[in-house]
């Protein structure tokens, strides 16, 4: 995990049919810097970070394989507020996500979950 | 030219080094994930940092076609806006190694492009995907 770039603590909370994850992007990030100088913007692996981590909150050990689909509708900056929802994996190992600042959709799509082998 | 002066990055976000080839559909580049970039950690960087290094060369790319236009600055902030069909083939990618990025354009209509990408270690393969761009305003 990024230093100081981190889920707020906790179970995951159920919704619906999946669970949410509440954290605040960090202004002091490493994630941050030099991207870009001037006007920092985390970038979309800080995205793929925070839901690896909810991920492995939500479905144990594992690491993300792929992306099946993943949609970047606004960018995330310092101080930003992020609601993860995550739903559960299908058969196949795909989990749904979406992430939101607020009432703005930052990204949402399809994950694809590997479960580590015991 | 380097991709560093081409990218509106600064290190440690820099992935790319060089230019190894630029062709009229796409280009190859070679990426290293340096060991101060705040995605390593105990000397290696999550596989889904090849996403990033890939965004980058398609950023070089279209910097380079944008070049011979001289009006247009160097530098102008590019977002990636979708990532479509991304494989990863390893869990995680060693901190300082080698890597070479293969971009063919699929389509551009400026502002967007959309872009087939592979991140390649040797001769394994560690990212395939279709990364779709969006070209900031001038001076963003």
């Amino acid at each position: 995990m990024i230093r100081r770039l981190r889920l707020d603590p906790g179970r995951p909370k159920p919704a619906g049919a999946g669970w949410r994850f509440h954290c605040t992007i960090p202004a002091d990030s490493p994630a941050f810097a030099g991207h870009f100088p001037g006007r920092p913007v985390l970038p979309a692996i800080g995205q793929l970070a925070l839901l690896e981590a909810a991920c492995r909150r939500a479905l144990g050990a594992g690491t993300l394989a792929g992306l099946e689909l993943m949609r970047l509708q606004q960018p995330l900056g310092p101080g930003d507020p992020l609601e993860i929802r995550l739903e559960r994996p299908d058969d196949q190992g795909c989990v749904r996500f979406a992430l939101k600042s607020g009432r703005r959709a930052v990204s949402a799509g399809t994950l694809q979950w590997e479960r580590a082998r015991r | 030219m380097r991709p560093a002066d081409l990218l509106p990055h600064a290190p440690p976000a820099v992935l790319l080094e060089s230019v190894l080839e630029q062709r009229e559909d796409g280009l190859v580049c070679r990426g290293r994930i340096p060991s101060s970039s705040p995605f390593v950690s105990r000397g290696r960087a999550p596989a889904w940092v090849a996403l990033e290094m890939a965004a980058q060369a398609t950023a070089v790319l279209e910097a380079l076609g944008r070049l011979k236009d001289r009006r247009s600055p160097r530098r102008r902030q590019g977002y990636l806006v979708r990532v479509r069909g991304a494989r990863l083939a390893a869990p995680s990618i060693a901190a300082g190694r080698a890597l070479r990025v293969l971009v063919w354009v699929e389509g551009v209509a400026p502002p967007l492009g959309i872009y087939r990408v592979e991140v390649r270690a040797g001769r394994g393969r560690i990212l395939e995907a279709v990364l779709s761009t969006y070209l900031g305003a001038d001076g963003t």
